[in-house]
């Protein structure tokens, strides 16, 4: 399967100029990124903005009026039967038989897009581990929480082993401990594969995605790595003072944003792995002549919805 | 190598065991037996006794109505209903050809409606225990019910993806047939060489009435296969100029 990490080529999405036009109503205005994966990816935007039209174009159900999108360098725009080989996708609404089993609806979905029959047992088996669903494999569908049906959605995406799984509002109507288990899932599959989810809600993308894209009435208006997103990790912002126009050198600490605020002051957002890397933060800036005004943990939450509202303004 | 019809195989299982697990596939079946037990009774049978192949026509003639009416009840559920359930993106969005899922669509429809056509067997055996039949006639006939049954399966399947309603795909599925129907009328009231054009168009008339008498017609079979085929090909058509494959 072409979808398959086995590839050597890195997986990377590229969108150029896409265009979607329904009638007189416009889904896309000419939205160009890359997507490099593994990882997660966040879609961020109002109801409306344009989100699931990406998704569904991505996913091979739409097609765009214009533009192209390539696949490890290939274009496979025209090829829609490629995308579709590429792809997982959960829809807002899990498409899901309620009056077939857990297990024979995750076969069915296998056999439908083609993984052979050799290995389908096995990719059923490793699809109701990753979605946590064992314990009711050989229940109906149609008898299953929202919660599992969410997950079985997750396991129908991914029970192909597509290079990209595409999530729209995954955890949309989950309670509060299965969106803890939501997020679990979707950290394992962007361990493996690139995983893009569309939400409206920020926590979630920061709290899964180590990037996001912020759309708008169809077009992209922004992109940015939120970093911190994996547990344990910590944001801090640090505001610095130096008469040098460079950015310290950090030990145990990414640097994701660096703002000159004026009078020589920088305002560094900086990702550490652990707590104990906050100490020789400040000491790292003064050896290096940078005076520490302030040093502060970010909410990436708060930071991100900050930014959001930057960027988008308040809503009306 | 992917084989080609594994995937056409699974649509039409999951159409067919969905229809086996609902109250709707079990009791669809038993009202159309019903109704062919009933039209059997009432039109086929009299109290005056009649050549067993004069009675055989009658049923193969109230078979080729029902068959219509199934079809139409079959295959209105085919897209309309994953469209309400929004399960359609798993077919759609899936690595298959569009002609691939037509056909498993299609079969999906064509075998439950074949298996309770097959069903109403018993009425034959009910004429071959009081009187004396052909097996060719029987043959025939069941031959001419199923080439109509799988026309009038594809004319529905090439319907019900196009429409958002099951209401829509039965109404409009049942103007087309009746339309097509409709040829046997003019036929009659058509002056040549309309009439036999006419005639020749007809899902009934002139193709069907050999299938009537246990007469096999090459003309009728393509006529049969021509429309299903056409219909299948159109759906396909259709279907690949909004996905794309």
């Amino acid at each position: 399967m072409r979808g398959s990490r086995a590839h050597s080529m890195p997986d990377t999405l590229t969108l150029s100029h896409l265009w979607a036009h329904y009638g007189e109503h416009v889904g896309l205005r000419d939205v160009s990124a890359t997507l490099a994966g593994p990882g997660v990816i966040g879609l961020l935007g109002r109801n409306g903005a344009g989100k699931s039209t990406l998704l569904h174009i991505l996913a091979g159900l739409l097609l765009p009026s214009s533009g192209s999108i390539s696949w490890r360098g290939e274009d496979v725009s025209a090829q829609p039967s490629t995308l579709r080989e590429l792809v997982g996708f959960l829809p807002e609404t899990p498409a899901l038989h309620d009056e077939m089993r857990v297990q024979d609806f995750l076969h069915w979905c296998a056999t439908i897009r083609g993984v052979a029959r050799a290995q389908r047992a096995e990719r059923v088996h490793n699809a109701l581990r990753t979605g946590q669903l064992e314990q009711v494999a050989k229940l109906r569908i149609g008898a299953l929480s929202h919660g599992f049906r969410k997950r079985v959605g997750i396991a129908q995406a991914m029970v192909h082993d597509p290079a990209m799984i595409l999530l729209d509002e995954p955890i949309s109507g989950l309670d509060p401990a299965q969106i803890a288990q939501m997020r679990q899932v979707i950290r394992a599959l962007g361990e493996r594969a690139l995983v893009v989810v569309s939400s409206h809600i920020l926590e979630e993308i920061t709290k899964t995605c180590a990037r996001v894209l912020l759309l708008e009435q169809g077009a992209l208006r922004a992109e940015r790595a939120i970093g911190a997103h994996t547990p344990g990790a910590l944001r801090m912002r640090l505001a610095l003072v130096s008469s040098q126009a460079s950015t310290p050198e950090l030990t145990g600490a990414r640097i994701v944003r660096a703002q000159q605020a004026g009078e020589g002051k920088l305002i560094l957002s900086v990702d550490l792995d652990d707590e104990a890397a906050t100490r020789s933060l400040a000491r790292e800036c003064v050896a290096q002549g940078f005076d520490v005004l302030g040093l502060e943990a970010v909410n990436p939450t708060q930071e991100l919805e900050a930014y959001f509202l930057e960027t988008f303004g308040e809503e009306e | 190598m992917r084989a080609w019809w594994e995937p056409i195989a699974r649509v039409a299982w999951r159409e067919v065991s969905a229809l086996l697990g609902s109250m709707w596939g079990w009791g669809l079946g038993a009202a159309i037996l019903l109704l062919d037990g009933l039209l059997f009774q009432g039109f086929a049978l009299s109290e005056r006794a009649r050549p067993s192949a004069e009675v055989l026509s009658d049923l193969f003639y109230i078979l080729f109505g029902t068959t219509l009416l199934l079809s139409v009840l079959l295959t209105m559920r085919l897209f309309p209903e994953e469209r309400s359930q929004r399960t359609l993106s798993l077919l759609m969005g899936a690595p298959l050809s569009s002609a691939q899922i037509v056909l498993g669509k299609f079969l999906g429809a064509l075998l439950p409606l074949l298996a309770i056509t097959a069903a109403s067997a018993y009425l034959p055996a009910w004429v071959w225990v009081s009187g004396k039949i052909a097996p060719g006639h029987v043959g025939a006939g069941y031959l001419g019910v199923a080439l109509v049954g799988a026309a009038s399966c594809a004319v529905g399947t090439l319907v019900s993806a196009q429409v958002k309603t099951q209401l829509q795909a039965a109404l409009l599925s049942s103007a087309l047939l009746v339309a097509s129907l409709l040829g046997w009328l003019l036929a009659r009231v058509s002056a040549p060489p309309f009439d036999a054009l006419f005639a020749g168009l007809s899902f009934y008339d002139a193709n069907f009435k050999g299938f009537l008498f246990g007469q096999l017609h090459l003309s009728a079979l393509f006529y049969y296969t021509g429309i299903t085929a056409l219909a299948l090909w159109s759906a396909t058509l259709l279907m690949k100029s909004r996905r794309g494959a």
